[in-house]
Formats: structure tokens, C-alpha cells, sequence
């Protein structure tokens, strides 16, 4: 009987599978009338920053020579990092049910978001050059090559439609109006530093840096630089099994296919140049004044080095994220997971995992998650899900090795979601 | 509902970042940067004024200085004198009517001016105090006048009204009168003496008074006191006296902060100029003209037949009567060939000690009586130095203090430095090497902080090729060690001595060309730690 009352708790009120990232698998409805939700995620990792540096950098205090060796141990020729954090609001609907079609369902859902997604992609060089100084390239050349940055935050405004057929293959679309908030883009494929012997200059060259960012005097949440607009397709095929109870299905999705077109108060240097810095000249010894104080101002530099910019509107093509995954759901009430995911343009490695979970009873569910690739190397994760039928609460971490060991791994997750059902 | 509400709180809490604001992120970084250079040359050291350059290129240190200026005017000033007129009845007693002349007198007074015959002065300053003692008992008046005095072509004249004085007692006033911009003919009634001045003085009784008897015993004195009087112009004869100038010192700031050492110079010019601003004949001299050095006892005695035999001064001219006159100079070069003026200037010398025999019109009065002189004016003794920067340096020592302040909101980037040393970098062209160190000084305790630079501590010389210039810079690296003992010590220095010992690189004189330049740049090679400033 509880078996059976599990299972029927498992179709009509389980989403199923975990979610564990901004998707649009959070707007399935597991009722045949409406919810209201709000979603959280903020996943921040690296392949050679552990989180040790990443905690200090966002609690405050110093980090020791040994933190950073333990950083620097990790790097490699190629060094990504990666940053999300996504806070959304949503209501989804029936709409066939509230018309009186209870055949198939679909659901109509309104979600507004606010997104950050950061990325970068380091040199082993650059890493060793940030945490330990340009000392110890006195007389060589610090190669950053192929660096690259990108930081964007955003409001999205997204309207979607999920059909579900009778035979349990569901398709959404959904399409989105973008507040472009801000954005900052770095690339180059070379870029160079020296450091002579004695430290008597440090010059760096570059032939193809550039650089785009969106009007600093504007910015916070719901300042407008840009907008622009979004596509994202969702599709579950349901899996047929010959054992009863077992459900089964691959599940595909395609985010953020889209564009920000920012305004014309944007920045944007295309830098070809090799600066030389031998450090303040000095012209006259002794009339020491405030130009020659404000020339040693570090923003100056960088301004020598950056050259005029242009002020110009330009677009930007969001990292489009490609999921998919296939899940089993056993009639025993374990089931698993694997699945894979990838940004385009993001300096990511695809990310592969897989999750094995149960269903304890009624009203928790709970799982762990092994993955691989992305922005870091490897993780552990750990998820669990509260249900009553009124209310879903969903705890999720991805980096638990990042938390018990944040001198080594640099992964922090949390996933947290709230859901109101009707 | 109201458990949702309350979960819907609790998340919203966690999804919203709550950073402490604990100290910034920070950590620890091994840092060699360039900070700062600057291109020292002489020219940046000292004045434009001091240098100069020939078409070679070659630098010579040119310096102007007056070593003595002496004002003359001061032997011809009018001493102040005091002339007492007074009119007294012994016998008997008159009556005299209103408007009834009581006294009247023209007189001269001759000026004590020793074996000068003043003839002519225009006042630069100067006043007439009249002091009145009236013991006759009705008003009177006095009418003053210095008809060989006149401003504007208007004889100087004053009338002062005495008050009646009363049976028991004198009645006394006192006046002064400025004779500023005043001409004086000093030439009296005569028109042929010198030194005399004529005045005239009629005293009568108020023609608004009463008629009144005079008695035995009563009297009306003129004091006349001729105060401070200061000539603009002075013309006469002015004597033949002797004047002895020093023994006296004058100060040459051109070496002022070289403390030690010498320099074998291998040329060197000065010339050597008096001028004469007075209009009468000069001889001069100079029985001493040594150079000396606060820091020894080592003195320098220039030998040169100026200061050996006498010099004789022209006369100024004046070029446009009683307004202005065209000085008149005698020059001397004195160079290395015809003097030692090489050693008198390589002790670096502070000062040069002196004295000049001058005689007045030394072949008498050969004017007529026409000497003149000006306010302000004198002989004048000065010499124009050229060193051509071609030498060899001995262990000169070059101290300089500077006050230093720096700013305490520069601490917060400072405490980033853990430790480390700044390099001094120097790329010198100079053919001179230089022992360099830095002391830091607390003024108010007059006390030592830290001295900053660590041995080695030498600024290498260039090497002179065989063209006489050098080829390529030297280039040396001067560690100062930085501790947060030692930039606490730069807080705390109110000055800083900077003290450079320096010699030329062989046993060779060497040459400086304009060209030169000694490029310093300091080099971080620090600890440092890299902070996060989220504000």
C-alpha cells in the first residue's frame, strides 16, 4: 500500500527529476491546475581557484601563501572558471485543464528573472602572474594568451508554453524579453607580459585585445543598457517500460538562444599595442605635484595601456546552454539520472553527470549526484526535496566537495526552489 | 498559508548575499615593478643661471657674485648741527609797538665736514626742528627763512607765532619741519666758501598785539636743530682721505653643500671688476682676498697682481646733472695662467675674506670742486667665475638636507609593502662615481631615524672613451631595504639628508659634456599584498 500510495504521490506531484540549475524543467507542473514558485542558484567554479580564495574573496580576510600554492599546484596550461547565480519568480497553468481538457495538458507559465553568468578562461601563466606576482617572470615572458572574459547580468521576462501529449512526451517553447542591465567582454588570443631581470620595465603587448563594457554609470538591478530577446525549446520523450511502475525518459533543452543589443553609451577598445611601463617619469624632481600623484595611479596606466575607446552599440549573443539528460524512476522508488551539459562560448568543458536518489517516503526524496568537467574537475552533490501536496521545497548542493574540502576544490552550488501548488 | 509566508521569507534571506564587513580579501604577492624614474642632469641641480655650455658641448659653471658693496654716501652726509640765536635787553627796558621789529639777523653756519668742501646738495630726507623760548609778555613772531635753500626755485621759509609769555614764566614752542627734495647752496653769502649754510630770522611783536615793554632781563631764543638730513645728490670736493674697508668677510653660496674633498680643476676664470659709482678718483688696494672653508682650516689666498699692487678708479660721470650718473669699472681677468685661481676656487670655498685700502681723489682736487655723488651709492667690488666642468674630483663629499613630509594617507598603500628592498637603479653618464646614502631625520629631536641605503652603495662612473665622452651609461643598483620599521621611520623624518661622496673614475681629469644625464629610477621588489577594496 505504500508502495502504491508512493507511486501515485511520484506521478502527480514529483517533478521527477531533480533540477539542479535554471531550467525550464522548473516550470513543469505536477499538478493539473497552477503553482507559483520561486527559484534560486548561484553555482560559482574553477579548475584552478579552490574555495578557500573564493570564500575569503566574498567573506573578507587574508589568504595564506599555503591557500595559494594549493591554487597554484592545481593549474593548468588552460584554467576556467565560471560564475551563475539566478533568482526567478514564476506562475505556470494548466490552460486545458482550466478549459475543461483534462486529455493532455498545457501549460502556460510566466517566469521573470534576474541572471548573472560570468566565465573566464585563464592561463596557467596568468594564474601563477595574479597569486604569486610578476617576480618570478623577471626576464621571461608571462604568456595570457587566449584569455577571456565575459560578465553579463540580466532581467529576463519569459512567457512559455509546455504542451504534454498523451503519451507523456512534453515539448515547450518559450520566449523571453531581456533588460540588458550590464556586460563586460575581454578577449584576446595573444597578450603577453615581460618583466626585465632587474625589474627596470614590464611591458605588455597585445595584438587583438578587446574589450566591451556597457555604461558603469548605470547599473543595478533593473537599469537598462540593452534589451534584447530569447528563445528557449524544451523537450522530454517518454520512455516506455514493460515493468510496471518503472518510468523512464530523455529530456533535451536548449537555453538562452538569443541576444542583447547594448546601447550606444557602451565602451569598446580594440587594442593593438605594445606598452612599455618603466614607471612614473618624473619630470622635475623636485616639483613633486599632483599630476605626477595622479599619474601613478594605477587607473592611469591602465587607461595609458587601454588607448581611446569608441563608444558604440554592439551585440551579444548569449552562451547558448545545451542539457540533456535521461532518467529512470524504479519501482522501488530509487532512480537515476545521467546527463550532460554544455554552454557554447563559455570557456566550459561539457559537464557529464550522474545522480542516484530514492524516494524515502511520501514526502522526502533524496539523492546524490556525482559529475565531472565543467568549470571544474569533479564533483559531489547532494539533493533533497520536501513535498506536501500544497507545497514543494527543494535543497540542492552540487560542490559538497568544495564545502569539506575548500582548500582544494573550488565549487560552491546551492539550489534552493519554493513551490506553491493550486 | 502562514507556514509559506514564513518559508517564503527564509528564502528570500538565504538567496540574498549577507557579506560581513570583515577586513578586505587580500593576499601576498612577490612584486618587482618599476615605480619611478626621473633624468637628473646638472642642469636640474643647479640654476640656469650657473651654467653654460660651449659649442662643444662642454658645461662650464659660470657665478656672479658681488663680494663687496660698499656705500660711500655715508661719508657725506650732513651732520646733524644745532645753531642757537638769542635776543636779550640787558639794561634798562624798550617799548616796542604792534608789528615793532624786536630782533633781526642773517647768519651762516659752517658745517664741520672735516677735509670736505660741500658746495651743492639736493635733500634725500631731512628736517629743521625750532624750538622758540619767548619770555616777553605779548605775542610774538619769527620769521625764518634759508634763502640758499629751495624747493621749486622757493626759498625754505617758515613764521611761527610765540604766545605772550607771563610775569612768571617763559613760554617755549617747538616745531619741525620737513627740508625733504630741498636743494642747499652751500657756497654761503659769499658764493665762493663751502660747508655754509646762510639763514635769516626777524622776530617782532604780534601786529595784533599790544604794545609792550621789554625789560632787562627779558630775551627770545632761536634754537635751530638741522636733524638727520640725508643728501640725494652732494657736489664739492670731497678730499683726499683714506678709507679702509674690512677686514670683512662676504659669503659665495656656489658651494655650499660640499662639506669635503677637493677638485683639481684645470682651468678656471674670474673676472674681476670694481666700479666706482662716485664722481672723484679712487685708488684701491686689496690687501686680502683669501678663499676659505667653514668645514677646514684650509685657506686659499688669491695671487694675483690685484692684490698686489693699487688700482686706480675712474671717476663716474654724470650723465645727466643732479639725476643720474654712468658708474664707471676697472676689470681684471684673473685666469689660471696669470694666477692660482684653480686651488683658490678647488677648496670649494664658502666665503672669501677681504680688505681694500681705498684713497679719496688720490691726485687731489682735479675736479675743481666737482666731485659728486648719488644716494646710496659706492664702490662696488664683484667677480664673474667660469669653471669649465673639466676635473678631477677627490672625495667630494655633497650634502644636502631637504624636508620631507610624507602624507599619512599614503600609509594604507605603504602597509601593503611586508618587506622587500627598492632598488635604485642608476644609468649614469657621468665620469664620476658616487658613494650614496640616505638619512632620515627627525628635526624636531634633531635626532637620527634610519639610515636607508645598505653597502654597496655606489653609483658607478661611466667610462671616457678615447673621444674624451663617455660611450655607454653606467648602470648600478643600490639596495635600500624596506621594513615596516623603516617606512614607519619615513613617516616619522621630518627631513632627509641626502649625502653623495664622489670621484672621478681614474686618475684622469675628466669633462662634462651637456649631454649627460644620470637616469634614477627606484624598483620595487617587494612583498606585497594585494588587497580587494570593495569600497
Amino acid at each position: 500500500m505504500k508502495i502504491k500510495l508512493f507511486l501515485l504521490y511520484f506521478l502527480f506531484f514529483s517533478s521527477v527529476a531533480f533540477a539542479q540549475q535554471y531550467s525550464m524543467r522548473e516550470m513543469l507542473l505536477d499538478t493539473n491546475r497552477a503553482a507559483v514558485g520561486i527559484h534560486s542558484n548561484f553555482s560559482a567554479n574553477s579548475s584552478v581557484i579552490t574555495n578557500r580564495f573564493f570564500f575569503k574573496l566574498f567573506s573578507g580576510g587574508h589568504i595564506s601563501d599555503s591557500d595559494i600554492d594549493k591554487m597554484t599546484n592545481r593549474g593548468n596550461i588552460i584554467n576556467n572558471l565560471g560564475f551563475e547565480f539566478n533568482t526567478s519568480i514564476h506562475a505556470a497553468f494548466d490552460i486545458n485543464h482550466l478549459l475543461g481538457k483534462p486529455t493532455d495538458s498545457l501549460q502556460l507559465f510566466f517566469r521573470l528573472s534576474d541572471r548573472q553568468l560570468a566565465n573566464a578562461r585563464l592561463s596557467d601563466d596568468m594564474v601563477q602572474f595574479v597569486l604569486n606576482g610578476n617576480k618570478q617572470y623577471a626576464g621571461e615572458e608571462a604568456n595570457f594568451d587566449h584569455f577571456n572574459l565575459q560578465f553579463v547580468r540580466f532581467q529576463q521576462l519569459q512567457l512559455g508554453l509546455i504542451h504534454q501529449l498523451k503519451s507523456g512526451h512534453q515539448y515547450g517553447f518559450a520566449v523571453s524579453a531581456i533588460n540588458g542591465e550590464q556586460n563586460l567582454i575581454m578577449q584576446t588570443d595573444r597578450f603577453r607580459v615581460f618583466t626585465e631581470i632587474d625589474g627596470n620595465s614590464i611591458s605588455a603587448s597585445t595584438n587583438d585585445l578587446e574589450i566591451y563594457q556597457t555604461d558603469t554609470n548605470n547599473t543595478g538591478f533593473g537599469k537598462t543598457n540593452g534589451l534584447g530577446a530569447t528563445i528557449d525549446l524544451f523537450y522530454r520523450h517518454q520512455l516506455k517500460s514493460k515493468k510496471e511502475g518503472r518510468k523512464a525518459y530523455l529530456e533535451f533543452e536548449v537555453q538562452d538562444l538569443g541576444f542583447v543589443q547594448w546601447n550606444n553609451q557602451s565602451i569598446h577598445y580594440d587594442i593593438d599595442t605594445t606598452y612599455v611601463f618603466e614607471g612614473i617619469y618624473i619630470e622635475d624632481l623636485f616639483d613633486l605635484n599632483d599630476s605626477i600623484l595622479s599619474a601613478s595611479n594605477p587607473d592611469t596606466i591602465i587607461d595609458d595601456f587601454k588607448g581611446d575607446a569608441k563608444r558604440e552599440s554592439y551585440t551579444y549573443w548569449f552562451p547558448v546552454k545545451l542539457m540533456a539528460q535521461f532518467h529512470l524512476e524504479k519501482d522501488n522508488g530509487w532512480f537515476y539520472t545521467i546527463g550532460g551539459m554544455y554552454r557554447l562560448r563559455a570557456n566550459m568543458l561539457p559537464y557529464i553527470y550522474g545522480q542516484y536518489g530514492k524516494q524515502i517516503n511520501e514526502h522526502i526524496r533524496l539523492a546524490g549526484t556525482l559529475g565531472a568537467g565543467g568549470y571544474g574537475t569533479f564533483n559531489i552533490g547532494a539533493e533533497a526535496q520536501f513535498n506536501w501536496p500544497w507545497l514543494e521545497i527543494a535543497l540542492a548542493s552540487n560542490n559538497l566537495e568544495g564545502l569539506a574540502l575548500p582548500m582544494y576544490f573550488g565549487g560552491t552550488n546551492l539550489y534552493l526552489s519554493l513551490r506553491k501548488r493550486f | 498559508m502562514q507556514n509559506f509566508r514564513i518559508l517564503l521569507l527564509l528564502f528570500a534571506v538565504l538567496s540574498i548575499s549577507c557579506r560581513k564587513e570583515l577586513e578586505n580579501p587580500s593576499w601576498d604577492i612577490d612584486a618587482l615593478i618599476p615605480i619611478a624614474y626621473t633624468d637628473l642632469t646638472l642642469f636640474d641641480v643647479l640654476e640656469d643661471s650657473l651654467t653654460s655650455t660651449d659649442e662643444n658641448g662642454q658645461v662650464s659653471l659660470s657665478y656672479s657674485e658681488r663680494f663687496i658693496e660698499y656705500k660711500l654716501d655715508s661719508l657725506f652726509t650732513i651732520p646733524d648741527t644745532t645753531t642757537i640765536e638769542s635776543f636779550s635787553l640787558p639794561i634798562g627796558s624798550i617799548s616796542a609797538a604792534p608789528g615793532q621789529t624786536i630782533y633781526a639777523d642773517t647768519q651762516e653756519t659752517v658745517y664741520d665736514l672735516e677735509d670736505i668742501a660741500l658746495k651743492y646738495a639736493i635733500i634725500q630726507s631731512g628736517e629743521i626742528e625750532v624750538t622758540l623760548l619767548n619770555s616777553i609778555e605779548e605775542e610774538t613772531i619769527l620769521n625764518y627763512s634759508l634763502p640758499s635753500a629751495t624747493l621749486n626755485g622757493i626759498p625754505f621759509n617758515i613764521i611761527d607765532t610765540v604766545p605772550a609769555a607771563s610775569s612768571s614764566s617763559t613760554t617755549t614752542i617747538t616745531k619741525t619741519y620737513d627740508i625733504s627734495g630741498y636743494t642747499i647752496d652751500f657756497t654761503g653769502l659769499s658764493g665762493n666758501s663751502y660747508n655754509t649754510l646762510v639763514s635769516a630770522y626777524n622776530v617782532s611783536v604780534s601786529p595784533a598785539g599790544n604794545t609792550v615793554v621789554i625789560s632787562a632781563g627779558d630775551y627770545f631764543q632761536i634754537e635751530i636743530n638741522y636733524k638727520s638730513i640725508v643728501p640725494f645728490y652732494a657736489k664739492g670736493y670731497f678730499g683726499n682721505r683714506s678709507i679702509t674697508v674690512g677686514p670683512d668677510s662676504t659669503a659665495l653660496g656656489l658651494f655650499y653643500n660640499i662639506r669635503s674633498g677637493t677638485i683639481d680643476l684645470t682651468d678656471a676664470t674670474l673676472e674681476f671688476t670694481i666700479e666706482n659709482e662716485i664722481g672723484a678718483d679712487f685708488s684701491a688696494q686689496i690687501t686680502e682676498l683669501t678663499a676659505y672653508k667653514n668645514t677646514s682650516t684650509s685657506t686659499v689666498s688669491l695671487d694675483h697682481y690685484i692684490t698686489s699692487s693699487t688700482v686706480n678708479l675712474t671717476r663716474a660721470e654724470e650723465t645727466i646733472p643732479e639725476q643720474a650718473f654712468a658708474p664707471r669699472s676697472t676689470t681684471a681677468d684673473v685666469t689660471s695662467d696669470n694666477s692660482n685661481i684653480t686651488e683658490f676656487i678647488s677648496i670649494f670655498p664658502d666665503g672669501v675674506r677681504y680688505q681694500i685700502d681705498f684713497q679719496i681723489n688720490p691726485l687731489g682736487n682735479l675736479s675743481g670742486g666737482n666731485d659728486f655723488i648719488f644716494y646710496n651709492t659706492g664702490i662696488t667690488l664683484s667677480g664673474d667665475i667660469t669653471i669649465p666642468l673639466r676635473f678631477k674630483a677627490n672625495n667630494v663629499v655633497l650634502v644636502d638636507t631637504t624636508d620631507f613630509e610624507l602624507d599619512d594617507d599614503a600609509r594604507k598603500e605603504t602597509n601593503k609593502i611586508n618587506g622587500g628592498t627598492l632598488w635604485l637603479r642608476a644609468e649614469n653618464d657621468y665620469p664620476m662615481a658616487a658613494q650614496i646614502q640616505l638619512v632620515l631625520l627627525d628635526s624636531n629631536t634633531n635626532s637620527i631615524l634610519d639610515t636607508l641605503v645598505t653597502s654597496p652603495h655606489t653609483i658607478e662612473a661611466a667610462i671616457v672613451g678615447s673621444n674624451g665622452r663617455t660611450e655607454q651609461p653606467a648602470v648600478s643598483r643600490i639596495a635600500i631595504p624596506v621594513t615596516p620599521a623603516k617606512i614607519d621611520h619615513l613617516y616619522n623624518a621630518t627631513s632627509i639628508i641626502v649625502i653623495a661622496q664622489m670621484n672621478t673614475y681614474d686618475a684622469s681629469a675628466v669633462t662634462v659634456y651637456e649631454d649627460y644625464k644620470l637616469r634614477a629610477k627606484l624598483i620595487g621588489d617587494f612583498d606585497y599584498r594585494i588587497e580587494i577594496d570593495e569600497n
